[in-house]
């Protein structure tokens, strides 16, 4: 039984975002995929019922047969719909429906759920929809802590502000926030934020800076995360997270060119210096 | 002297002018999650207003405040255009 073995404690991770298309799902395929590759057992979750994307991310699209609604619904085995990672061993998906919709799950059955799979698995990670609805709710149900995904872009920072302020008020505790898609050339120049002015205005800890990494749709199109890349730059940086949530420090992505300034700075902020 | 002055200003750059806007429309929009009828409050009190007078919409402030026994409501509005006329 898990519980006599183990020290650490199984953890249930929403990552959500309120603004779509920044990188959630992306997010939790390749974080799936660290985690996994630092040898705990993961699963991650589609949450977002009717639009299924992590199977793709992953490349396990043409395995799915059973999925979340047929597990809550009791028409099959958790066993049958958790699916094997075919690049890292103990990474499993559980994907979502694609015929159902948000209202064929409730809250209760999500936390219902995510409680039986923290038996069996180190991290649970859950896909969250976009919005800040039902999909949003149910995906959230089940965590422990949560994971924001913004952009250095003004509605997708004004977007993560408000499930910021959701998050807090739901009593899943302060989020950590990753920052997706910096561009080091464009924030030199000035027209993109860096990481320090989007921390002041959000307030939040800072859990990883993921640069934006051209090769990425490249990835997805072969159904192979970067996380499993030695030269991607974004992979690198999905690893660096999965080390932080195992406890251990790892230097931010310098985006500004002056890295001793910049990361002192940061870390300031962080509390880590 | 103006204009000079304007000659030599470093044009802004569009990412310190994202922050400032965010930093503004954050603080009001967290606001108004905590007091939604302060915020229904506010919004009928500026179309009153605008009715009469041209206002700077960024800087007006409707605050809540404790004045001994009682509260006040402190409404502070800078008007760009005034076409009331006073003496």
């Amino acid at each position: 039984m898990k519980q006599e073995i183990g020290i650490m404690e199984s953890k249930a991770i929403v990552i959500t975002s309120g603004k779509g298309g920044v990188g959630k799902t992306t997010t939790t395929a390749n974080l799936g995929v660290a985690l996994a590759l630092l040898e705990k057992k993961v699963v991650v979750i589609d949450a977002d019922i009717g639009l299924r994307n992590l199977d793709m991310i992953l490349g396990l699209e043409n395995r799915i047969v059973y999925d979340l609604v047929h597990v809550i619904e009791k028409r099959c085995k958790l066993h049958q719909a958790l699916i094997r990672d075919k690049n890292v061993k103990n990474l499993w998906l559980l994907p979502a429906a694609q015929t159902r919709d948000k209202d064929d799950v409730s809250p209760e059955q999500m936390l219902e759920l995510t409680e039986t799979l923290k038996k069996e698995f180190d991290y649970i990670l859950i896909d969250s929809p976009a919005g800040i609805e039902g999909g949003f709710r149910n995906a959230v149900a089940g965590a422990d802590i949560a994971i924001v995904v913004t952009t250095p872009e003004v509605s997708a920072v004004r977007d993560v502000d408000r499930v910021i302020g959701l998050l807090e008020a739901s009593e899943k505790g302060q989020p950590k926030l990753i920052i997706n898609r910096i561009k080091p050339d464009m924030v030199k120049k000035g027209d993109m934020m860096d990481a320090s002015a989007i921390l002041q205005i959000l307030a939040v800890e800072l859990l990883g800076i993921v640069p934006d990494d051209e090769n990425m749709v490249a990835y997805t199109n072969r159904g192979e995360p970067a996380a499993l890349s030695n030269r991607s730059p974004a992979g690198k940086a999905y690893r660096d997270i999965a080390l932080r949530l195992e406890g251990r420090k790892v230097d931010f992505l310098s985006t500004d060119g002056e890295k001793g300034g910049f990361l002192r700075g940061l870390k300031k902020l962080v509390g880590m210096d | 002297m103006n204009y000079i002055k304007a000659l030599f200003k470093p044009k802004a750059r569009s990412a310190d002018i994202a922050r400032e806007r965010l930093k503004i429309i954050l603080h009001h929009e967290r606001r108004s999650i905590d007091s939604p009828l302060l915020e229904q409050l506010k919004e009928e009190i500026i179309k009153v207003i605008t009715k009469f007078v041209e206002v700077d919409q960024t800087h007006i402030e409707i605050n809540l405040k404790k004045g001994g026994d009682v509260e006040i409501l402190d409404v502070t509005v800078p008007i760009t255009n005034n076409p009331l006329q006073t003496h």
